[in-house]
């Protein structure tokens, strides 16, 4: 399906910033003075390896 | 009709490439108050890290997080923000981040035109081979060679960062280099060495040397939204090829091409209606 050359800006940036806001929801966020390993991402992105591995 | 209704209507809208430069400029103007933040004076502004900002970061400091349950030292977990932001855009779009978001990919394309403005190429007509001598090309040989390089420094840079206490790129970082404000000896070599190379060869460093490049290369393959050519009306003309950044050959029927950067040069070059389009699959 051909789409509007014009669009593809807007593509990048609104999908840069959807994903970077997802992420940072996720708990990908800097912990200002505090432990910088939370539980919540790293058990995030383990099941996502592990998931990609099977 | 009035007269401004006149006007209107016969304004151009704003090429796509002045989009992009726009866009790059921002980038680089964003990069540029975030070194200078780390800078300011105050406990406010100096707080976190410059690193912490650059998705590549987040390649650096994955495994020793996954292994070792903390991040290197100078990242954090914004650095795996920031990664999910850049292969979010690849994920859709193939490798755009280095040819529309990257602030040093914005800075190569500047300084690549003054590099031919000064050696006599002063006004560019696009899509006629440019009389500057540079930026130049590399030898065929050593251009396919040393585009290698850069698959070699990511397995290094990954390999490496498992045992590191410093990203493996800090204190080479091209980025920090221009941007942070903070500079040692090496960093300073790095800068000229960026600058010089870049006004040589049109992005020498995506094209040689970036590993977060090649991390992207892969979404060239995968991404649905690329560009397709109409072989029907496509006359051979080589025009998109003198306009391509990256020096891909043939590069109107390459867009899956590893080093592709998705700039859209090609497409805003060509002069045939409907013969280079956008499309999802």
């Amino acid at each position: 399906m051909k789409i509007n050359e014009r669009l593809f800006p807007t593509i990048i940036i609104v999908s840069f910033v959807l994903f970077l806001i997802l992420a940072i929801l996720l708990g990908f966020r800097p912990v200002h003075g505090g432990d910088q390993s939370s539980a919540v991402p790293a058990s995030f992105m383990l099941a996502l390896l592990g998931g990609g591995a099977l | 009709m009035t007269a401004r209704a006149k006007t209107k209507a016969k304004k151009k809208p704003t090429s796509l490439m002045k989009i992009r430069h726009r866009i790059q400029g921002l980038a680089v103007l964003g990069t540029f108050l975030i070194g200078l933040r780390h800078v300011m004076p105050g406990e406010a502004s100096t707080g976190g890290s410059f690193d912490a900002f650059c998705p590549f970061g987040g390649i650096e400091t994955l495994l020793p997080y996954l292994f070792r349950g903390e991040t290197l030292k100078t990242t954090n977990l914004l650095n795996f923000a920031i990664l999910i932001g850049v292969l979010g855009v690849s994920l859709l779009t193939g490798r755009s981040f280095c040819g529309w978001l990257c602030p040093l990919g914005g800075l190569q394309d500047r300084l690549a035109r003054l590099a031919q403005r000064l050696t006599g190429d002063k006004r560019h007509i696009r899509g006629k081979k440019s009389p500057a001598r540079f930026p130049m090309r590399l030898p065929k040989r050593v251009d396919q060679w040393a585009r290698t390089i850069k698959y070699l420094l990511l397995g290094i840079i990954v390999w490496v960062s498992v045992t590191a206490v410093y990203p493996p790129l800090h204190f080479l970082c091209p980025v920090r280099a221009v941007f942070s404000f903070q500079m040692t000896g090496l960093l300073w070599s790095v800068l000229i060495t960026f600058i010089v190379t870049s006004m040589l060869v049109e992005r020498f460093w995506c094209k040689y040397l970036c590993p977060l490049g090649a991390a992207l290369a892969i979404f060239n393959k995968i991404a649905p939204i690329r560009l397709r050519l109409n072989e029907h009306t496509c006359v051979d003309c080589g025009r998109c090829d003198t306009e391509c950044p990256m020096d891909i050959e043939d590069a109107h029927a390459n867009s899956r091409d590893l080093e592709c950067i998705q700039c859209l040069e090609c497409l805003e070059t060509c002069a045939l209606k409907d013969t280079i389009t956008l499309e999802v699959y």
